[in-house]
């Protein structure tokens, strides 16, 4: 038996997950809703009333809206309240996954930088999917609006997820050898 | 060698002089000087000892094929061992010690090795330390081994790490290179030069004279400036370490020292290798000595750093006018002599004093010698290119898609004709036919000393050894000598010891063949390739919601199944006493109730119409009939029939389940559920969704555990005859859904309530509080694993193999009567698996109040003859609190017929009696569980 809790830091307070630099912020944001959706795209559209999902590096806008996972599945943000469970009508399935994904948002001029840290990915590489490996950790990383992006991961990633960000964004801040 | 610094030239910032020490010794340079050209250019001559007979060495070449010049250097508190001296730039105030030298460089101790080198051949230790026994001798020669010091608990740096992409990436800033990237990026390419110098121009510099009209470092200032003027990007101070599949470069940017290099991982769609070549060593008697260097290097000083590093210099290079003419210019006097020429000698010990020509001597102070060139193909070979053998060299030939080569490193010296390919490689068009290069000298077999590997210590002597011992394959050559295993990788020495070797036997150097080239292609740090992965970051667990709440429990963590979760509670009342914490908690829950974060249990739920029908596939039991609203446990198999994982399945509704398997599986059950699902079903009349992470749950497990949950108001009727064991209701909690479902992991009355994230600590704080007045409290997982097993039930991967079935634990019933197909219904009906002798899931109890006993203690059988036999092993023992007396469950051949049998445990050398017992020994009929 081996206790590790001084091992391990106490994670950060959710409203504490912010840090501002000159080329690169972080920050948490908490979305009021977040569903995913599986089943045929064109229905699951239909269900949630947004007209596309975007993939990468389309400009998603700011929520409501639905990225694209794979050609069978959406993740809608923000959208409208959704029954869970099989939606015979339509064929789909719904879940809502609100608090399992953690959400950050990553702005400034070292944004991109910042994400290419942890995965291959540049504006001029488009994907059908926002789904990624970022550092390792399961992600999806859209881009809300020019050098505004945000990353989503399985809530309980979220503490290393964010020690990873922090610690790239101070590297950034960094001038280059 | 008599080093000297010119009063004007090179790329040093005159106005800026520099301070350092070496081995103690007050010394100047300036800025833009390297270790060891400022060390050269104030005259210090030896600056290493070697590796195996510590003989003095000297500056061999002035950049990163240089073998000699390793430092440990220390600025500012902070220490780094094997410090390259020849591309590490000067910083004032640095501390250089050599290494491997004791007490100083110029006066090593441990010379007198030189004195037995004929009884410290290759491989020696292989044959003189053999017997009695190699570990005796083995802590004295790791002492007198290795190079340089490592001062412990000195901390690494982070490195940045990140991904980029281009069209062209060009590799080398020199002629070729500079050409190349400015065709291309002036035809629109996106286009990444990178030279690993800190400044550009490559061989330009060395050799001086002008490029259209312009001083080499004026014209690849002006190719830069057009370069970057086309929206091309140009890193100096960059390597590019390695060329891995898909055209991925890594790129290696320098840092100031002490801090960590940045790391690039460069995509291109093309790459266009201009990498030079380097001075191939000329073999001789007394090579090795300070003051035998390569030509290009004092070139390279004389170019880039203003040092002249002789002023009587004896030249043998096959063509060694430019050479001459250059040095010449610079003031030094050079005399020619023939590299071919027979019995060529040095003379002097720790500094050149003069060149023995066939039995005449010349004096001189300084000897250059090279055989010829070795094109730098290492980066071409990590890309999987094939090399020709050509006019003594290998060059490139067939190669990959998107790869060129240009330049020295193709084989090609003519300027018109390397600008030339440069022009067609950025254009991606066909390179122009190769010219014959210039043309190398290759060694003989010859007599007295003469060293093929610098810095390793391996002579022509010990290559002929190899040879005579049959160590013939190239690789067997390079592990049994150490040939080209030093920081150079066989720069210097590959071509060299291949073309000995080859003599020795016969064949041409091809059919010797070469060693393998791999990355790096120069030293890196590790922090390199960590990042910021370290600490706390390197493979950091995935966090509870509810662990502040556990924290201010003074629960003790650790991670169980990739989450950090509570171990046990109250860990500073029980300090040091950690089992007292675990035996209180397990008796509680049994007298009482026990309160556990269930949050890491698998949600997976799956749905639509075939959902049913498909779950009832993937599971080895049978869950077609399973009715919404009940629950029911079943294994998961591989397609072999072992268990893969086991858990329960709740049917929410008719096209609803949610699997809620083992907490470390869940990704591993989602990876197994999706490729059955798009294997032989419907994908679009089933989805699988991992809602793991969304909810928390709290279990509440105990003879009162009813009468706590009644309290938190889940909105679910609880009584026993509306809501029986293996059921799942949907409730409200606090205006959130709530799941609730009677399954147990601890043989006790169970409900495992499942609330969103963000209802989860009012749903804590309320059970506690709830519970408190009865006497209930936390549980944590050490308890939790001690309860399960008084009752018998399993954790796959602990009490399980990687080969267990499921009717090893005694669950054969579907293997015998489920009529329809399931994944490891085929492997369940092989023969192995009706082997009588299969490992099978027991119990185990001490006798007369023995001690628990060892997990990982072997049953045997046959211990009385001296030679016992493993029957299985002990997979979990505990002390029962419940019970008062040690409990076991183990894996035993035949295990299920076996009750009652006493058998022997061993372990460590120990022997111990133990009986076979069934698995559960509390509650057997499950009161307990169903009340």
């Amino acid at each position: 038996m081996r206790d590790d809790a001084d091992r391990w830091p106490a994670p950060s307070p959710a409203d504490a997950m912010v840090l501002n630099g000159k080329a690169v912020s972080l920050r948490r944001v908490v979305p009021a809703r977040q569903v995913l959706v599986s089943g045929e795209r064109t229905a699951a559209l239909t269900l949630v009333d947004l007209p596309r999902a975007a993939g990468w590096p389309e400009e998603a806008g700011d929520p409501p809206h639905a990225l694209s996972l794979r050609r069978d599945r959406i993740l809608v943000i923000d959208g409208p309240a959704m029954t869970a469970g099989w939606c015979a009508d339509l064929g789909l399935a719904v879940s809502d996954v609100t608090c399992g994904l953690a959400v950050f948002e990553v702005t400034g001029p070292a944004a991109m930088t910042l994400l290419a840290t942890g995965t291959e990915i540049a504006l001029s590489e488009p994907s059908a999917s926002v789904l990624r490996l970022w550092h390792g950790f399961e992600v999806m990383i859209c881009r809300l609006a020019g050098d505004r992006f945000r990353i989503h991961t399985g809530a309980g990633r979220a503490e290393a997820l964010w020690q990873t960000a922090c610690a790239q964004a101070r590297l950034l801040e960094t001038p280059a050898p | 060698m008599t080093g000297r610094r010119l009063g004007k030239g090179g790329l040093i910032d005159r106005g800026r002089p520099l301070s350092f020490r070496f081995d103690g010794r007050e010394i100047q340079g300036f800025a833009g000087d390297t270790l060891a050209s400022a060390l050269v250019a104030s005259g210090v001559g030896v600056v290493a000892r070697s590796f195996k007979y510590h003989r003095p060495r000297g500056l061999w070449a002035n950049w990163a094929e240089d073998p000699n010049a390793l430092f440990d250097v220390a600025l500012d508190g902070v220490t780094r061992p094997n410090v390259h001296g020849a591309t590490t730039v000067l910083e004032d105030g640095m501390e250089l010690r050599s290494v491997n030298a004791w007490p100083s460089v110029r006066r090593d101790l441990k010379a007198g090795l030189d004195l037995f080198h004929r009884f410290l051949p290759a491989g020696f230790y292989y044959k003189a330390f053999m017997w009695p026994d190699w570990h005796l001798f083995e802590p004295s020669i790791r002492r007198m081994a290795g190079m340089g010091r490592v001062e412990p608990g000195e901390p690494g740096t982070p490195a940045l790490n990140r991904h980029d992409r281009c069209d062209l990436l060009v590799v080398g800033g020199g002629l070729a290179g500079l050409t190349a990237a400015r065709a291309a990026a002036e035809a629109g390419q996106d286009v990444v030069l990178v030279e690993d110098h800190p400044v550009a121009g490559g061989a330009l510099h060395g050799f001086g004279g002008t490029v259209d009209g312009l001083t080499g470092a004026e014209w690849a200032a002006a190719q830069i400036a057009a370069i970057r003027a086309a929206g091309g990007r140009v890193m100096c101070a960059t390597t590019a370490t390695g060329i891995y599949d898909h055209r991925l470069v890594t790129l290696v940017t320098a840092a100031p020292f002490a801090q960590a290099p940045r790391l690039c991982r460069m995509r291109a769609d093309r790459i266009v290798l201009a990498t030079g070549a380097v001075d191939r060593p000329l073999v001789f008697d007394g090579n090795d000595r300070p003051g035998v260097m390569s030509p290009f290097a004092a070139l390279d000083l004389l170019g880039r750093q203003a040092v002249l590093v002789g002023s009587r210099i004896a030249l043998l290079h096959p063509q060694p006018e430019p050479v001459a003419a250059r040095l010449e210019a610079a003031g030094a006097s050079v005399s020619i002599h023939d590299p071919a020429a027979e019995r060529l000698r040095v003379k002097g010990r720790k500094a050149v004093t003069g060149l023995c020509v066939a039995g005449c001597r010349h004096g001189c102070d300084t000897i250059l010698a090279a055989a010829g060139s070795t094109p730098l193909v290492n980066l071409w070979c990590h890309a999987g290119g094939k090399l020709d053998w050509v006019e003594a060299s290998f060059v490139p030939g067939e190669g990959p898609e998107g790869l060129s080569v240009i330049g020295a490193a193709r084989g090609t010296s003519d300027d018109d004709a390397i600008r030339e390919e440069a022009r067609q490689a950025a254009l991606g068009a066909a390179l122009p036919p190769r010219g014959r290069p210039a043309s190398g000298l290759l060694p003989n077999p010859l007599r007295g000393r003469a060293w093929v590997d610098l810095q390793n210590d391996v002579t022509t002597d010990d290559i002929a050894l190899a040879a005579r011992e049959n160590f013939t394959s190239v690789e067997h050559l390079k592990r049994y000598t150490t040939l080209g295993m030093g920081t150079d990788q066989g720069r210097n020495s590959n071509v060299n010891g291949l073309a000995l070797m080859a003599q020795h036997l016969g064949r041409t150097v091809p059919e010797v063949g070469t060693t393998k080239f791999r990355p790096p292609y120069v030293p890196v740090p590790l922090e390199l390739y960590g990042g910021t992965r370290t600490g706390a970051l390197n493979h950091a667990p995935k966090r509870l919601v509810l662990e502040p709440q556990h924290r201010a429990l003074d629960a003790a963590l650790g991670e169980y199944g990739g989450w950090l979760r509570p171990a046990w509670y109250a860990r500073t009342e029980h300090a040091g006493r950690a089992d007292e914490a675990v035996a209180r908690e397990v008796l509680r829950t049994r007298q009482v109730a026990g309160i556990l974060d269930a949050s890491p249990l698998g949600k997976i739920e799956v749905m639509g119409p075939d959902a049913g029908a498909f779950l009832n596939f993937v599971y080895y039991n049978t869950m077609a009939t399973l009715e919404p609203g009940r629950v029911r446990y079943g294994f998961m198999l591989t397609e072999r029939g072992a268990v893969y994982d086991d858990g329960v399945l709740a049917r929410l509704g008719p096209d609803h389940f949610v699997v809620s398997c083992s907490s470390s599986h869940v990704v591993g059950v989602m990876q197994h559920l999706e490729a059955w699902r798009q294997d032989g079903h419907d994908p679009d009349r089933i989805h699988v969704h991992d809602a793991t992470q969304a909810w928390a749950t709290v279990t509440v497990t105990g003879p009162r555990a009813r009468d706590i949950v009644s309290d938190l108001g889940v909105g679910v009727d609880l009584r026993a005859c509306a809501f029986p064991h293996m059921a799942i209701r949907e409730g409200r909690f606090r205006s959130a859904p709530a799941r609730v479902s009677r399954v147990s992991f601890t043989g006790e009355l169970s409900f495992e309530i499942s609330v969103p994230l963000d209802r989860a600590r009012i749903l804590w704080s309320a059970a506690l509080a709830v519970g408190a007045p009865m006497g209930s409290g936390p549980l944590g997982m050490e308890a939790l694993s001690i309860l399960r097993a008084e009752k018998g039930f399993v954790i796959i991967g602990q009490d399980t193999t990687g080969d267990t079935m499921p009717h090893d634990l005694g669950f054969a019933g579907p293997r015998d009567r489920k009529t329809e197909p399931y994944v490891g219904d085929h492997g369940l009906q092989m023969e192995v698996a009706r082997d009588p002798d299969r490992l099978q899931l027991v119990g185990l109890q001490v006798l007369d109040h023995a001690p628990k006993l060892a997990r990982g203690a072997h049953l045997v059988r046959g211990a009385a003859s001296g030679r016992p036999v493993s029957e299985g092993y002990v997979t979990s023992s505990y002390d029962s609190p419940t019970l008062l007396r040690p409990i076991a469950l183990a894996l035993l051949a035949r295990g299920h017929t076996r009750m009652g049998e006493a058998v022997t445990v061993w372990h460590m050398g120990e022997l111990r009696t133990a009986r076979v017992v069934p698995a559960c020994a509390i509650d057997p009929e499950g009161g307990r569980m169903n009340a």
